[in-house]
């Protein structure tokens, strides 16, 4: 797949970041709005430049192809080759295929697109965009991305890791990746991506929670422990709960995520610790959710935060705006009172603000 | 051919803190074994890419693997930066196996 990047800016984006976080109410409003816009313009015109090609040859027959901008569910299944979009298996309202991870994916989209429906937000744009989602990409793969535009998971090896396509946990995380990125588009770098790794884990627990209609208590709090083949199965990739504790064995080594900010990762790899640093910002909401407030209430609180973001803010900024959104939610009568306290205690316990 | 090999990230995570790896001669590999990746990289067309320079930061894909593969022979290397998103749908069977065997030897060690 081929994407075609364009940096065209008027401003800058670490100006823009900068005016979103330092400047007037109404400055920061338009800083932001702007910032997200220049990322929205640039997402869609990498859709445009790479798609229509690959839509048309995956037409078959007894597959429907949505009309794109309708929210639409789009399966295709790419038949282990290494590219995306080989052959539309099932679209919007066709039958069941009969290839479980087909229908699996196609069960777990609409459960995601209509947890975040209920948040008042249509498909992962907030503008109908359909949902695009390939099973079955390559050869024992183990893994599954978001590319900017769609999803796409690998059956895994079977030993180590299972198909990726099973777990409404990786769903949701990824979809959620698409939504961030339509919303605060947080830079994929230190620690604004660790807070887009972040929310992409609260939003897969928080589905999964509510799919499962679990308590805080009864939910395992864990990333990835439904994708473990028989080599690592029991261990997990992440833990909310306790992170850095949901792995130590001889492949993976130990799970690296600090809990605290005394910990804090700031080495150079993953992106300056993307997918470590995270385990300081899960840890928060898990303590949030657990004290009294619920995984659904702080999921809301989470998610009105994550559209007030800007790309470059870090973890200061983002306990200050998700406190502002816990305030205001307690304001409109969503969430209790006391709510902002318990967001600010947990924060204070995982060290922030710094 | 040397083959020096690296990867990490994905939804995982992996290896984050310090990337995976895998360093082979072919000359010193089995005759299978060595027989499959010689196959692999004269399939995948690696070696009549340009070295592509690093990527200025990360583009909108997320949770991709990225891998680094230096092959040299002689005096002569070659040195490529990929990830899951931008990597030439030829090249990702080459990779596959490299992130394979590294893992295969970190299980055996």
């Amino acid at each position: 797949m081929t994407f075609h990047r364009c940096n065209c800016h008027y401003i800058p984006p670490h100006v823009l970041g900068n005016m979103a976080k330092k400047g007037e109410p109404a400055v920061r409003q338009a800083a932001r709005s702007s910032a997200q816009h220049a990322k929205f313009s640039r997402g869609r015109r990498s859709e445009r430049a790479v798609k229509i090609s690959e839509v048309l040859s995956g037409f078959v027959a007894g597959a429907t192809a949505p009309a794109p901008g309708t929210g639409a569910r789009e399966v295709y299944d790419c038949e282990h080759e290494w590219r995306l979009r080989v052959r539309l298996a099932r679209g919007e309202g066709d039958s069941e295929t009969g290839d479980t991870d087909v229908d699996t994916v196609y069960g777990f989209a609409e459960t995601v697109r209509g947890y975040f429906a209920e948040l008042g937000r249509n498909s992962i744009d907030d503008a109908g965009m359909n949902i695009v989602l390939n099973v079955h990409v390559g050869v024992n793969y183990m893994n599954a991305f978001w590319d900017g535009d769609e999803m796409a998971f690998g059956d895994g090896d079977g030993q180590i890791f299972t198909s990726f396509a099973q777990s409404l946990d990786v769903t949701a995380h990824e979809l959620a990746h698409g939504v961030t990125q339509f919303t605060a588009n947080l830079d994929y770098y230190s620690q604004s991506g660790a807070l887009n790794e972040h929310f992409s884990d609260v939003f897969g627990t928080a589905i999964t929670q509510k799919e499962l209609n679990q308590t805080v208590d009864e939910a395992d709090w864990l990333i990835g422990n439904e994708i473990m083949g028989p080599t690592l199965y029991g261990e997990a990739l992440r833990s909310m709960k306790a992170p850095g504790t949901a792995y130590d064995n001889p492949l993976l080594g130990k799970d690296p995520q600090p809990a605290h900010m005394k910990d804090y990762y700031n080495g150079p790899n993953d992106n300056r610790g993307v997918h470590i640093n995270s385990g300081i910002m899960n840890r928060a909401f898990y303590l949030a959710a657990t004290d009294q407030i619920g995984t659904q209430d702080a999921a809301k609180i989470w998610y009105h935060a994550l559209q007030n973001l800007w790309p470059t803010a870090d973890f200061n900024d983002a306990v200050e705006i998700i406190v502002e959104s816990a305030r205001t939610l307690v304001g409109d009568g969503v969430v209790p009172e006391g709510t902002t306290q318990t967001v600010r205690l947990a924060f204070k316990d995982v060290g922030l603000p710094t | 051919m040397r083959i020096e090999f690296e990867f990490s990230g994905g939804y995982g995570g992996l290896f984050a803190a310090k990337p995976l790896g895998y360093r082979a001669d072919t000359e010193g590999l089995p005759e299978e074994l060595r027989d499959r990746l010689l196959k692999l990289i004269r399939e995948s067309g690696i070696l009549e890419l340009e070295p592509a320079p690093q990527a200025g930061g990360p583009g909108p894909q997320r949770d991709v693997f990225t891998y680094s593969l230096n092959l040299g022979e002689g005096a002569e290397a070659k040195a490529f930066a990929f990830d899951d998103a931008s990597a030439p749908p030829a090249v990702r069977p080459l990779l596959n196996a490299l992130r394979e065997l590294a893992m295969a030897e970190r299980l055996r060690r």
